[in-house]
């Protein structure tokens, strides 16, 4: 077991390395990438010198794109040449700094020393970390709530939906469930803001005060109260798309384990349903249920990108959005990194899990 | 002689129903799948002479503008352009009221219902011929071929599809590479379907490998090959065709996923753009007319029907195909025999 562990350990840096060898490539070779906004920024000239010299030199320093291609990968994570840090200013004053890590002799700076690169478009100069560490807090507050929510949902739905199979109540979940996976969720966040946001503002001013009113999005206000009242439309969309899914995904998997012999042996010993139930099946049935929670857990840093940015919410998902919209390659690397991260993690995490919940899988 | 012996044989041994057959009669009981078949049929059909009834009878397609319905008027301490439903502009009725550009949203509507579909069924053959073929090819061969292929498609999936998706839209969309090929609406709807089918692939090349896997050690396989079947007639004739049911199943809820990744894509403004019509793009233009109610009458003030309407569309073409993708996958499980 130790040893699948290390392997499994060992093969997800393999991945790890890999995959963001892709991204960047993705990154770097797409046209529109940096290379091509480096050109439209030489081309904006006065003078025959360019306005943006500073962002130019960013940008080609970062992501060594004076180097060749496979090679600038390895100096993009690890260059020894980068010891110190030059910004301008608005005026063109230089200042320079030292920069990245100075350990036994070995300097330098890049992705594996957690430089993250300077925001080019949302926040001039801002470092990625500190933008995506004032938005992270929000969003775990967001994702775990609507996730905690969602599973104390679907749980019980599920399971009473596999005992009661074909009863109208597992029709209802069914078709509900349906509509859930087939739901365009940004259109699903607009519909509730008109329903619940909107038009109680409008029929208040006309006097009518029984309809709650529920604002969207995020507040300036810092207290627990007005935070949990800006979120409630947000959450609501969330977990209903996620119970629509995990509650389908639960039904199965009960409905699986209930058709096995010793669920048919408790029955016949004569067990009360509830201990069937609880004590035989439901344990046995929760254990692909936890493997998929478990890679559900990129997504609680990762945002949901499409909900955030309809509630206008303050949050990583929304902040992705801005920087695509902005081409703002350095946040949008950030992000991509810390995503792909989690999800190795979490895919290994979620192997381990299934081995430690089922006695029956042992890996040697 | 020999022709009245076979005649006696075909009346003697009872007519198999074909494949085809079984599948439909199994289709047909799951009544959700069958609604969806047919609710599914009506919104092609409505998307494909809807925008051609209203192109004959007053000449109005997605991008015509009428100069009428351009004039601002004041709806509720607001400016706009829009106008609502049952308006009587230039070009004529407009049963949903214009967009504040002045095109009619019925026939936006439907047109955009032809893109938004189109953009599903093409991308799903695509990913459907390239991952088929990259599945089988990994599947059938093995050895390093095989684990060079599953080891990138794994990769593929390790990665965040949708972050990638978004910025692989933007920095397309900023480069114009597919709009100087293309045109400028073309164009979009080119890079979409490109950026979507590259993700797409990955999960039908593992079906497809998987199937052929199973399939591969059968007995029929060693025969064909010892009647003296080249791999290329192996795999198109004899394994590929065993392995429709889980592709047709995958195809078919591989169309709903697309229309939604595409929608969600136009509605953050990196999908179809401007003239031509998507049901994402719709969403996208109507946000701002969102708080247009008062007085709930539809046909002075409100104009949030415009959000309502594309939505709707969307969910109701999703949900046939979900509805219709589910009962297919009951109707093809070798598992159960009639």
């Amino acid at each position: 077991m130790t040893t699948y562990i290390i392997r499994r350990l060992l093969q997800g840096i393999v991945v790890l390395f890999l995959s963001t060898f892709m991204i960047y490539s993705i990154l770097i070779l797409t046209p529109g990438g940096p290379k091509d906004q480096i050109n439209q920024l030489k081309q904006q000239s006065v003078n025959g010198k360019p306005v943006n010299q500073g962002l130019i030199d960013y940008y080609t320093k970062i992501y060594g794109l004076d180097k060749p291609y496979p090679l600038n990968y390895l100096l993009w994570l690890f260059d020894p040449a980068k010891t110190s840090e030059t910004t301008y200013d608005i005026k063109g004053n230089p200042t320079t700094k030292p920069v990245g890590v100075n350990l036994f002799g070995i300097r330098g700076s890049g992705i594996l020393t957690g430089d993250l690169g300077k925001s080019v478009k949302i926040d001039l100069n801002k470092p990625v970390v500190d933008l995506m560490g004032a938005r992270i807090g929000n969003t775990l507050i967001l994702m775990g709530l609507s996730t905690l929510i969602s599973v104390l949902i679907a749980l019980p739905i599920g399971i009473i939906s596999a005992i009661r199979q074909y009863s109208r109540l597992d029709y209802t979940v069914t078709a509900f469930s349906f509509v859930g996976l087939s739901m365009p969720t940004f259109w699903l966040g607009l519909m509730l803001i008109i329903v619940f946001a909107i038009v109680p503002k409008q029929l208040y001013n006309q006097g009518w005060t029984w309809l709650p009113f529920l604002p969207p999005g995020e507040t300036g206000d810092d207290n627990v109260a007005s935070r949990l009242y800006h979120l409630v439309l947000p959450v609501m969309v969330l977990s209903f798309v996620n119970v629509a899914g995990l509650s389908r995904y639960v039904r199965a998997s009960m409905l699986e384990v209930l058709r096995q012999d010793y669920v048919r042996t408790a029955w016949a010993k004569g067990l009360q349903q509830r201990v069937v139930i609880l004590k035989h099946a439901l344990r046995n049935a929760l254990i692909p249920v936890i493997t998929i929670l478990t890679l559900t857990l990129p997504a609680l840093f990762g945002g949901a990108i499409i909900t955030e940015t309809v509630f206008n919410y303050f949050g990583m998902g929304r902040l992705y959005f801005q920087a695509v919209s902005g081409l703002d390659i350095p946040l949008v690397m950030g992000f991509l990194l810390i995503n792909v991260v989690l999800i190795i993690a979490a895919n290994i995490a979620a192997d381990l899990l299934y081995a430690v919940a089922d006695p029956r899988i042992r890996y040697s | 002689m020999a022709t009245a012996d076979v005649k006696v044989q075909e009346r003697l041994a009872p007519a198999e129903p074909s494949q085809f057959a079984v599948t439909w009669k199994r289709f047909r009981r799951h009544r959700l799948g069958f609604i969806g078949l047919w609710s599914l049929i009506t919104i092609v059909l409505a998307c494909i002479f809807v925008p051609i009834i209203m192109q004959s009878l007053t000449g109005m397609t997605y991008e015509t503008i009428d100069n009428k319905a351009l004039l601002p008027e004041l709806v509720n301490g607001n400016i706009t352009s829009t106008k609502p439903m049952f308006y009587n502009g230039d070009l004529g009725f407009h049963v949903l009221g214009t967009n504040d550009v002045g095109r009619d949203v019925f026939t936006r509507l439907f047109s955009a219902g032809r893109i938004s579909l189109a953009v599903g069924v093409i991308t799903t053959i695509i990913i459907i011929l390239l991952g088929g073929l990259v599945g089988a090819l990994a599947g059938f061969y093995g050895g390093w071929v095989d684990t060079i292929l599953m080891r990138f498609v794994d990769l593929m999936l390790a990665i965040p599809a949708l972050p990638i998706l978004l910025i692989a839209s933007k920095m397309l969309a900023q480069s114009q590479v597919m709009d100087k090929i293309f045109g400028r609406g073309l164009g979009s709807v080119v890079t979409i379907i490109t950026v979507l089918s590259i993700f797409g692939c990955m999960g039908v090349s593992r079906l497809v490998r998987g199937s052929i896997l199973s399939l591969r050690s059968l007995d029929f396989v060693e025969a064909t090959r010892a009647l003296g079947a080249n791999n290329r007639r192996i795999i198109m004739k004899h394994l590929l065709p065993n392995s429709f049911a889980p592709i047709i199943v995958a195809a078919t809820l591989g169309v709903g996923d697309f229309i939604i990744s595409e929608s969600a894509l136009s509605f953050l403004g990196l999908g179809i753009q401007d003239p031509i019509p998507s049901w994402g793009n719709m969403l996208e233009g109507s946000r701002e007319y969102m708080q247009f109610i008062t007085n709930l009458n539809p046909f002075e003030e409100i104009r949030g029907y415009l959000v309502l309407f594309p939505g709707i569309m969307i969910l109701l073409t999703v949900l046939s195909i979900n509805f219709m993708g589910d009962a297919l996958r009951d109707a093809l499980d070798p598992r159960l025999k009639m």
